[in-house]
């Protein structure tokens, strides 16, 4: 009996140390073997400063360490990158990919609980576009043909599923002014009444819906929140100022509208879409209201695609930052992803100063997207995102030679 | 006068055959008979069986005989011949494709599908006649909430279904057929959200007053967990959706379609998800069967559907064929259209395989059954001759 319960014993010990033993030797090797360190010769960090040959190590995609004083461990893996330019990678604030199939929700103009997380297919083209052209963050809203359209997610550009990819869902409640919600709909007496059959037609009733909605909810203040659906739940945190919104406002009218009914219902507000910012530069510069501009570039005699009245100028993001505005950068549907670039290199060459220009791709952006703790420059703590240029970032002939994300490191020329 | 008398001789003489009739068939269900067979692929545990007898007994599996002495009876002889369980498919529009659409509301959870079954349309005699055996009768794709589906044996008899489960699964479509520009859901995350509210919806006031009861009696079941959700989804997307639905109502369900599953392989394994996968096609053979391997290498529970009448029902052992290209072994290649799906229809304990005790459903063929020139020579159902190759 006891030779038996001693033959357990042992058998038992055994049984643990073996995998103790792989346990330790695996944490061993991870430590030697997943830590990359990058030997930067230049480092725009993304909020203003430069550092000149640093060591940058980078262990389970993040960054460990940044600094002069490092000592590289024998079996580590480095690469240098003596000559280049580094920088954090660069964030759309909004970005317009086709990565899913249909991105507007029409079965009512009120639709704030609407998320796309799960309707992104990671293998979609524009994905691999937004990588290959620097683009290591983007934020997803669903379309804007309904005023109310829902929430937005902010991704990373790379990953096996949307919930790999995901840095923060539900970051900003959108909602569309202007002529867009209004398309589509008809009145009653044309035609049989279909899911169309519906306010809003123009941009009257797009103030219309949105007044209405907050003053309904305004009026039920004394209800408590377990008493609401999650619609009404998500507009009330935009009314106490938990959620901002997301105005997507291009038009000048647009944009006054959006301030009017900034006093009348006290939300925080962030201006997408921004063509017309410039005109209303003290009073964004006194709500701090961050703007989302771009594309920068637009063809001479070329409208936008609803003919709406607005007062494009190449110029704009130099009069927002000489303003002291905060702003980032978009692309849209008529501008791709991958040219996203180029276009703050147009905005340089007229003029806009570089470390603003990088600042706007980078921490301002992340800032805007409330995911500031996690992207946009290159610190200690934060996600391995960045790009190695063998220049300067907005010189047109330089190249981007090597793009991490999450610590991975991937060639865009290949 | 006389031709009254006349009448009335003919109608005597009627009722007398359908009794004889009647009679005869149900004699022959209480038959006893044996089977001399070569070779029998089981799907059960017992493998591949070589110079094998079965006793047949009141429509049921009574003895699997090997190299014992034979009980008196008469004997089928099949002789070089090959036996596979009677097929069975888990997702199935046959013979009643049109019959199937209730396209007047996005969710019509309350129809029951198998009132729409046409026991005299040929797809019923094609499908037998390829050795399909039980179906799964599903509602069609474009609503997001179908119905419920019903699993009951092939018969061609009229006003006579002999049912395995008459409500089974709850029928909901994440596919492209939903999303439409004309009424509510125009997007998936709006399909999700619409199927989502209602559900709530129906659970806060569960007893309260009643809105639309076709709307409603399907949910209400899923909810207190009578019904198991059957989801159609193809693409990543859908599935990705169809997970995170399944998730967040703590469910577990059945993935239909299923094209890009593969890429879900882990989490499928991990929460025991099974995906019924569309006939494989031999048009993209390589990239669609590799997939199917992947899965079922992984762990996953899959089982090839007919998808009848879209597709052919020699689909099912077509796809079998080319999982086995895949390097899948020809005894697991079958498994997947017999005993799998009879799991997933949670139907395993009557169906599925050549057990003892089991429903002799099974299908003679003149070869190896993943060998397209091999013939199917008999069809037996609940132990009756139901198809047989003319000569």
């Amino acid at each position: 009996m006891i030779a038996k319960m001693r033959n357990k014993k042992r058998f038992s010990a055994k049984a643990f140390v073996l995998p103790l033993a792989v346990f330790f030797s695996s944490v061993f090797f991870a430590s030697a073997q997943d830590t990359l360190v990058i030997e930067a010769g230049k480092v725009l960090k993304g909020d203003g400063k430069v550092l000149e040959n640093v060591f940058i190590v980078v262990k389970e995609g993040k960054i460990e360490f940044i600094g002069k004083n490092y000592r590289v461990k024998e079996g580590t893996n480095i690469i240098e990158f003596k000559k280049s330019v580094i920088t954090p990678g660069f964030i759309a604030a909004n970005a317009h990919l086709s990565v899913t199939k249909k991105t507007n929700e029409e079965q009512s103009e009120i639709t704030p609980e609407m998320n796309l997380l799960y309707s992104i297919n990671p293998r979609a083209e524009d994905f691999e576009k937004a990588w290959r052209s620097g683009v290591t963050c983007v934020y997803l809203a669903p379309g804007n043909l309904n005023v109310f359209n829902g929430t937005g997610t902010v991704l990373k550009t790379v990953g096996r599923t949307p919930q790999d990819m995901l840095v923060k869902n539900q970051v900003h409640l959108r909602v569309t002014l202007g002529r867009e919600p209004g398309r589509g709909n008809s009145p009653p007496r044309l035609g049989p009444i279909s899911l169309r059959t519906r306010r809003p037609q123009n941009r009257m009733g797009v103030i219309f819906v949105v007044r209405n909605e907050f003053t309904k909810l305004q009026n039920k203040s004394d209800v408590p929140d377990s008493e609401l659906s999650p619609e009404e739940l998500l507009l009330r945190s935009v009314l106490k100022g938990e959620m901002p919104l997301r105005i997507r406002a291009r038009s000048y009218l647009d944009i006054k509208s959006a301030l009017r009914m900034m006093e009348e219902f006290s939300y925080k507000w962030i201006l997408e879409d921004g063509v017309d910012a410039y005109r209303y530069l003290d009073e964004l510069k006194e709500n701090k209201i961050p703007v989302i501009y771009g594309p920068v570039y637009r063809p001479k005699g070329r409208r936008d695609l609803n003919r709406e009245n607005d007062f494009y100028l190449a110029e704009a993001p130099i009069l927002l930052a000489k303003k002291g505005v905060m702003f980032a950068f978009q692309n849209n549907d008529e501008s791709p992803i991958s040219s996203l670039r180029d276009e703050v290199i147009y905005a340089v060459q007229l003029g806009l100063a570089n470390d603003i220009a990088l600042r706007a791709l980078t921490l301002n952006a992340a800032k805007i997207l409330g995911v500031g703790d996690r992207v946009g420059t290159i610190e200690a703590g934060k996600d391995a995102d960045m790009l190695i240029f063998n220049g300067d970032p907005f010189e047109p002939s330089s190249r981007l030679e090597r793009v991490i994300i999450g610590g991975k490191v991937l060639n865009p020329n290949k | 006068m006389n031709q009254l008398k006349h009448k009335y001789l003919i109608s005597i003489a009627c009722v007398l055959f359908i009794t004889l009739g009647a009679f005869l068939s149900a004699r022959e269900a209480e038959e006893t008979f044996l089977i001399k067979v070569s070779k029998i692929y089981t799907s059960g545990p017992k493998g591949v069986l070589h110079n094998v007898h079965l006793l047949i007994e009141g429509g049921r599996i009574k003895k699997i005989i090997q190299g014992e002495e034979l009980p008196s009876g008469p004997i089928k002889d099949y002789s070089g011949k090959c036996l596979v369980p009677g097929m069975v498919d888990a997702h199935t529009y046959l013979s009643g494709y049109y019959r199937l659409l209730e396209n007047t509301e996005v969710i019509t959870s309350d129809l029951i599908t198998f009132a729409a079954f046409d026991p005299l349309s040929p797809e019923v005699k094609d499908a037998l006649s390829s050795g399909i055996t039980s179906v799964n009768f599903v509602p069609r794709n474009e609503n997001l909430v179908g119905g419920i589906s019903s699993v009951f044996k092939l018969s061609k008899r009229i006003g006579y279904l002999s049912f395995l489960k008459k409500e089974a699964f709850l029928k909901i479509s994440f596919n492209a057929e939903v999303i439409r520009e004309d009424r509510a859901p125009t997007s998936l995350m709006g399909a999700e959200a619409i199927l989502s509210k209602k559900m709530s919806s129906i659970q806060e006031n569960s007893e309260g007053e009643r809105e639309g009861i076709f709307q409603e009696e399907g949910i209400r079941r899923l909810l207190n967990g009578s019904l198991q959700p059957m989801i159609a989804a193809s693409t990543f997307e859908e599935i990705n959706t169809a997970l995170m639905w399944l998730n967040k109502w703590n469910r577990k369900g059945i993935i239909v379609g299923g094209e890009e599953a593969y890429r879900f392989s882990e989490i499928l394994k991990e929460r025991e998800i099974p995906v019924l996968l569309t006939p494989l096609l031999f048009s993209l053979p390589e990239k669609i069967a590799k997939n199917a391997a992947l899965l079922l290498k992984q762990g996953v529970k899959i089982a090839f559907i007919s998808d009848m009448p879209e597709g052919e029902p020699l689909g099912l052992r077509l796809s079998a064929l080319l999982l086995y290209h895949q390097g899948i072994s020809s005894e697991e290649a079958l498994k997947t259209i017999t005993i799998l799906p009879a799991q997933i229809l949670e139907e395993a304990d009557s169906i599925g395989s050549i057990e003892e005790g089991k429903d002799a459903d099974f299908v003679v063929f003149s070869g190896e059954p993943l060998d397209l020139s091999s013939k199917i020579e008999a069809v037996y159902l609940n132990g009756q001759l139901v198809f047989t190759k003319e000569k």
